[in-house]
């Protein structure tokens, strides 16, 4: 359960964005925020999530109607559409990987020309191809059933970690990586002031532990009654955050070693030019530089992978709830998956508008589950569903006040962003909703999905029988 | 590397690192001891 839990949270986030978000947020003085909102974010969303997995053995749409009643349904139904979209297109990042991990065993990456390669890749009928190729191996290992998802991660989880552990030895072993490590851990402890850095490392924890996503709570309806819910909560955002500090090192380390010169410019290259168009350069001019870009790939590769089966695990476990059958699920989830993930993998705007827009829809995703448990009652849910049977390790009082601040947390960033969004543009030009990135179109699609929500708020609500309890040992 | 660079990186893998090795041990004896003679830890719905 626990590889199966970390393969959900590991995924490309850990490679591509933790180390351009810590490299440019003051370094050694992000790392402390990053590790304040582990405690004070990923964790506490975390227990909520295996709690209300095991306890309702429901998927989110059936969990907060079973915990906070039936018309709250649709804040359920929002976590698993939220996950579903970002699923869409996170087919079409899968599809990459395989691609760039192809063209480093056949030697076409690096090639002459600096993002030559990307720039004829990217948006062609290719990524289709490659995103169609990621969505099958998904679909496959998720119409084994949680056994093949088990089975997958006990396979996977663990070459990933040691795909990151020898690269990221590599890296610090290569000539100059010092400037890298330096880079990454010197503090700038005036940057702390800097509301923006304790916005990012939130941000960061939330995307990269999958803490309110539903992942965690969609496997963990399928955990033995006996299953500790604690320890599970804990080695989930503990292991996360250990790869991408790894990745972290093993990222800097070979920019400042390679190319000191240009590292400021290859950091800020955003997460698809640091990954495919740098990092291919950057291992053509190391000793090994082809076996280990094609490691890279293969780690990146197996990232996506084990994240994008937890989505698709989520929207199987969410229509199952509903009373289609598994493979009917799986039939209708990958074909709905297949062609609303082709606008992604023709356009790159699209695909950024995509991920700007459900990736933020995760802040409410958190602020959902917080507002869940409060509603249920935060100490009653401790006492019934996180110190529950089979937790050796009981959570104090400290967890009723971190769901306070997890709902506190998710609204002042949303009222950030749009002070942020509004003050950058102005309200009118901010609210056009046909733009890549605009206040407008943020709440379009919001706003209708939220609509079509509540509007079937009473068919989301009707109950299906839960996942039987898990078997006891003998 | 400076010395407040060396202290951050100390504290910050340690703390992670350390936090999560702890706990996967600690995760790994509790499982063993609960599985006596399971096999897996989900169960096939």
């Amino acid at each position: 359960m626990l590889l199966v839990m970390l393969g959900m949270a590991v995924g490309t986030g850990n490679i591509w964005r933790f180390p351009r978000i810590a490299a440019t947020n003051g370094g050694g003085a992000f790392l402390v925020p990053w590790v304040v909102f582990l405690l004070a974010w990923s964790v506490p969303l975390l227990l909520v999530e295996f709690g209300m997995g095991k306890g309702a053995r429901r998927g989110p749409v059936g969990a907060f109607a079973e915990l906070v009643g039936d018309g709250w349904a649709w804040m359920g139904g929002w976590v698993v559409l939220c996950a579903t979209f970002i699923m869409f297109y996170y087919t079409v990042v899968t599809g990459w990987c395989v691609r760039y991990f192809w063209a480093s065993l056949v030697g076409e990456i690096p090639g002459a020309e600096p993002g030559a390669v990307w720039a004829a890749y990217a948006g062609s009928g290719w990524a289709v191809l490659t995103m169609a190729i990621g969505l099958a191996i998904g679909l496959w290992v998720v119409a084994r059933g949680i056994s093949g998802i088990e089975a997958a991660a006990r396979l996977l989880m663990p070459v990933l970690i040691l795909l990151v552990v020898v690269l990221a030895v590599r890296a610090v072993t290569l000539p100059g990586a010092e400037r890298g490590l330096a880079f990454l851990f010197t503090p700038d402890w005036s940057a702390l002031s800097n509301s923006r850095i304790w916005l990012e490392a939130l941000t960061q924890n939330a995307w990269d532990t999958g803490a309110g996503w539903g992942l965690a709570l969609a496997y963990a309806t399928y955990a033995r009654a006996r299953e500790d819910t604690t320890i599970n909560a804990f080695v989930l955002g503990f292991g996360n955050n250990s790869i991408s500090l790894l990745a972290g090192i093993m990222v800097l380390c070979t920019v400042f070693s390679i190319r000191p010169e240009a590292s400021a410019e290859i950091v800020g290259a955003g997460n698809n030019g640091l990954t495919f168009i740098w990092m291919p350069q950057l291992f053509a001019a190391m000793p090994g530089g082809r076996f280990f870009m094609g490691l890279f790939f293969l780690a990146l590769f197996f990232a996506a992978l084990t994240s994008l089966i937890s989505m698709i695990e989520l929207g199987t476990r969410t229509l199952v709830d509903r009373g289609i059958s598994r493979s009917r699920a799986i039939v209708l989830l990958g074909g709905a998956a297949f062609v609303l993930g082709i606008p992604s993998a023709l356009s790159l705007p699209f695909f950024t508008n995509q991920d700007s827009v459900w990736g933020v829809g995760l802040m409410l995703s958190g602020l959902f589950f917080g507002i869940a448990v409060l509603r249920y009652g935060v100490d009653r849910f401790r006492t019934r569903f996180v110190n529950s049977e089979g937790s050796d390790f009981a959570i104090g009082r400290w967890w009723n006040l971190a769901i306070v601040l997890v709902v506190v947390e998710a609204l002042v960033l949303l009222a950030w962003w749009l002070s942020q969004t509004i003050g950058a543009e102005g309200l009118v030009a901010a609210l056009d909703p046909f733009r890549e990135w605009s206040l407008g179109t943020f709440l379009l699609q919001w706003g209708v999905a939220l609509a079509l929500l509540l509007l079937f708020n009473r068919r989301l609500s009707r109950r299906t029988p839960p996942v039987e309890a898990a078997e006891e040992p003998a | 590397m400076t010395a407040a660079a060396w202290t951050t990186f100390a504290v910050v893998a340690g703390f992670v690192w350390g936090g999560f090795l702890l706990l996967l041990v600690v995760a790994m004896r509790k499982e063993r001891g609960k599985r006596d003679g399971e096999t897996g830890s989900v169960r096939v719905p």
